[in-house]
């Protein structure tokens, strides 16, 4: 990968792993994340054969990166967190904003490892082999922990009395 | 009935995101400062096989009833334990090529200060193979170098109060760390002085920068 592919790379993928980063950590640290996570993937790759697909090999630089920042700085807090105490403004047209709000705190509720594995998926909208190689797993173990989360997350959300389908089997299918 | 991945997806609680311009102009500059890294040189197949070939004549010979010369022997050994250049002739084993080549491709690869240029004379450069020489590689020795340059272009550029090009200075400074061979370098205290050296240009810090030039870059211009 030559400076010029980087940039491309960079021009191509930046503002994805900014909005992944944004939606894990405070701004100030995403910015700090973001350029730690091209220069990481600089040093990688640079001069040798870049990956074909960049992009999960960027969110699973970026992951590494945060869990790494979460241990040494155990204060800062998460984002889905943050959002569950100060409900953000719901988008037009879909669920209120209690839904979310509740939902959130369901995320929260979960083990790290669940809640990334819902997030690949609907946040990030990677299909089922991207978020394998983001989690360093095979598409089918990544396919059953996003089974088992989304029945944990529909536990957590009945037991609050909040949102919940009524058949989290039938309803929570589908994926990517 | 309630898709729950819909309502995830409807959560979020970022859409979309741009990287601000200033933010991007950062990255690449860090990047434009910090070489593309080399892979190691891959396991040298004809010298280990010629090792296995003395070391298979050797048992063949004993077997055989045969005397193997110590000579032999430790002709063998020390082609194992050899340093990475061979002081006398100046050729690295690692490279394959002369030390002039590696070290001119290398210097194509650093940023160096507006007008300057290592004037090292490579063709006449023949590393020393006593221990604690600064003869790990010669990207070490070319990074270390263009090291001195950028403290030196600091200090002229701090003394004559041109502020941005002292700043570019220190920035390319602060990431001498994460050059190569400096972080591949084991002794590990190439890196601290550096460190220090970016510390002292960042906190405008003009004596300690001379003091680091001086006592790290005696000779180099």
């Amino acid at each position: 990968m030559t400076a010029q592919t980087f940039e491309t790379v960079f021009d191509e993928h930046g503002d994805g792993v900014f909005a992944y980063l944004l939606r894990r950590t405070s701004r100030e640290n995403a910015e700090d994340l973001l350029s730690e996570t091209f220069l990481t993937f600089w040093r990688k790759y640079g001069g040798h054969r870049m990956p074909e697909e960049p992009l999960p090999f960027l969110f699973a630089i970026a992951r590494r990166l945060l869990a790494n920042q979460r241990r040494s700085d155990a204060r800062r807090t998460a984002l889905t967190e943050r959002i569950a105490r100060e409900p953000a403004p719901a988008p037009e047209g879909v669920p209120g904003q209690d839904t979310s709000t509740g939902l959130l705190e369901a995320l929260a509720q979960l083990t790290e490892e669940d809640r990334e594995v819902l997030l690949l998926d609907a946040w990030e909208q990677l299909s089922g082999a991207e978020a394998a190689r983001v989690l360093g797993c095979r598409e089918g173990t990544y396919r059953q922990r996003l089974r088992r989360a989304r029945v944990r997350l529909s536990a957590v959300l009945e037991e609050a009395g909040g949102a919940s389908p009524q058949d989290p089997g039938a309803t929570l299918g589908g994926g990517r | 009935m309630t898709d729950l991945r819909q309502l995830l997806v409807d959560a979020n609680p970022v859409q979309a995101a741009e990287v601000p311009d200033a933010l991007r102009a950062k990255v690449m500059a860090e990047v434009r400062s910090t070489p593309a890294p080399r892979r190691r040189a891959r396991f040298r197949w004809p010298l280990s096989s010629m090792l296995i070939a003395l070391v298979a004549a050797g048992g063949v010979a004993t077997a055989g009833g045969l005397l193997i010369s110590q000579a032999t022997k430790d002709r063998a050994n020390a082609q194992t334990t050899q340093p990475e250049y061979d002081g006398g002739s100046g050729l690295p084993l690692r490279y394959g090529r002369s030390i002039e080549l590696e070290a001119k491709r290398y210097m194509r690869q650093l940023p160096y200060p507006p007008g300057m240029r290592d004037p090292m004379d490579w063709r006449a450069y023949r590393p020393s193979s006593a221990a604690g020489e600064m003869q790990g590689t010669v990207d070490l020795l070319v990074e270390w170098r263009a090291t001195c340059l950028w403290r030196s272009y600091w200090v002229k550029a701090y003394t004559r109060g041109d502020r941005l090009a002292a700043a570019d200075a220190a920035e390319i400074l602060g990431s001498t760390t994460r050059w190569p061979a400096v972080r591949a370098d084991r002794v590990g205290d190439r890196a601290d002085a550096l460190r220090k050296a970016a510390r002292a240009a960042a906190a405008s810090d003009v004596d300690a920068v001379r003091a680091s030039l001086q006592f790290d870059c005696d000779g180099i211009p």
